[in-house]
């Protein structure tokens, strides 16, 4: 069998994904770690000053990787969500279900500090502005994705699948959030980083580096916080399984799987 | 060594928002450490009182 179908396959049994990313917790976490704190080092103490903004532009190296995270993240709960409510995966499930929680929380990241660089910049916190409103929309949707869920949390099967349904129709709003800066005359400045070298964007690399090493940062730490709430997701729906039963005498043992 | 940490007239603004991101993150990650432990020791008293 081939080895991609064979990974997918073994991907797809909570066992065997919990025991393939149990090894990758560890390495997540460090990379994280190492990579944020070079970002905010990099871009707080060694990036030039912006002619225009000043220091205040250096907000860009939280909010900007943040941002990103939040739409990225939406992404994955979509797409987890598709392959929830299409062929009622369990490890999609759980790495939907998991998805959520941190996908909040870069969008609460976001907002916060959007606002706080708003205020020096626009000479306000808050302007209900075409971006600003669709990443406050984007908030409810992981908020409405959770409340469904917990709202039948006696049937969990049924839960993810309701909150599929919610995830996968949430959908729509991220190319609004992406292009909404473009469709409507907006206070919101446009992309910070553009792949086709158009005339938007950074272009200054001591800029350009800590964006982009903040952004890995916040991938890594992604990938460390979804393994991690994924694997007791699954643990949390299967106790009664004695995987999880083996899983945890073994941990308690300290036996290397 | 105060002149590394001026951000000019927006050091509340910079400082707050870098705050804020490496807060939530660190909350976040004590409390997945905390509810993995909270499971685990439930699940392992589960299994005890199963045994005895």
């Amino acid at each position: 069998m081939n080895r991609i179908v064979k990974f997918y396959h073994e991907m797809g049994s909570p066992p065997s994904y919990y025991r393939i990313t149990k090894h990758w917790l560890k390495p997540m976490l460090v990379l994280a770690v190492i990579f944020t704190l070079y970002g905010l080092i990099d871009g707080l103490f060694f990036a030039p000053e912006d002619y225009q903004q000043g220091d205040s532009y250096r907000i860009i190296f939280v909010h900007v990787p943040a941002a990103w995270m939040s739409m990225f993240i939406y992404a994955i709960v979509g797409i987890a969500g598709v392959m929830t409510f299409i062929w009622r995966m369990k490890v999609a499930e759980a790495v939907m279900m998991a998805s959520v929680p941190i996908g909040a929380l870069f969008t609460v990241i976001t907002l916060l500090t959007g606002m706080l660089w708003g205020k020096p910049m626009w000479g306000t916190y808050w302007d209900w502005d075409a971006r600003m409103t669709s990443e406050l929309i984007l908030l409810f949707l992981y908020i409405g994705v959770m409340g469904i869920y917990s709202a039948y949390d006696e049937d969990p099967r049924k839960a993810a699948r309701l909150a599929a349904l919610v995830a996968i129709i949430g959908l729509v709003n991220l190319p609004i959030i992406r292009y909404s800066v473009y469709w409507w005359t907006s206070i919101h400045q446009g992309a910070s980083v553009s792949l086709m070298g158009g005339a938007n964007g950074i272009k200054d690399w001591d800029m350009l580096r800590p964006l982009l090493v903040m952004a890995l940062g916040t991938k890594f730490y992604y990938i460390y916080t979804m393994f991690s709430r994924s694997q007791y997701y699954l643990l949390k729906t299967e106790q009664q399984k004695n995987w999880v039963n083996q899983v945890i005498e073994n941990e308690q043992s300290g036996v290397k799987s | 060594m105060m002149e590394l940490f001026d951000m000019g007239k927006y050091d509340f603004y910079v400082w707050s928002s870098i705050g804020v991101f490496l807060l939530a993150l660190f909350a976040d990650f004590i409390n997945i450490r905390s509810k993995h432990k909270h499971l685990k020791q439930q699940i392992q008293a589960k299994n005890r009182r199963r045994k005895a």
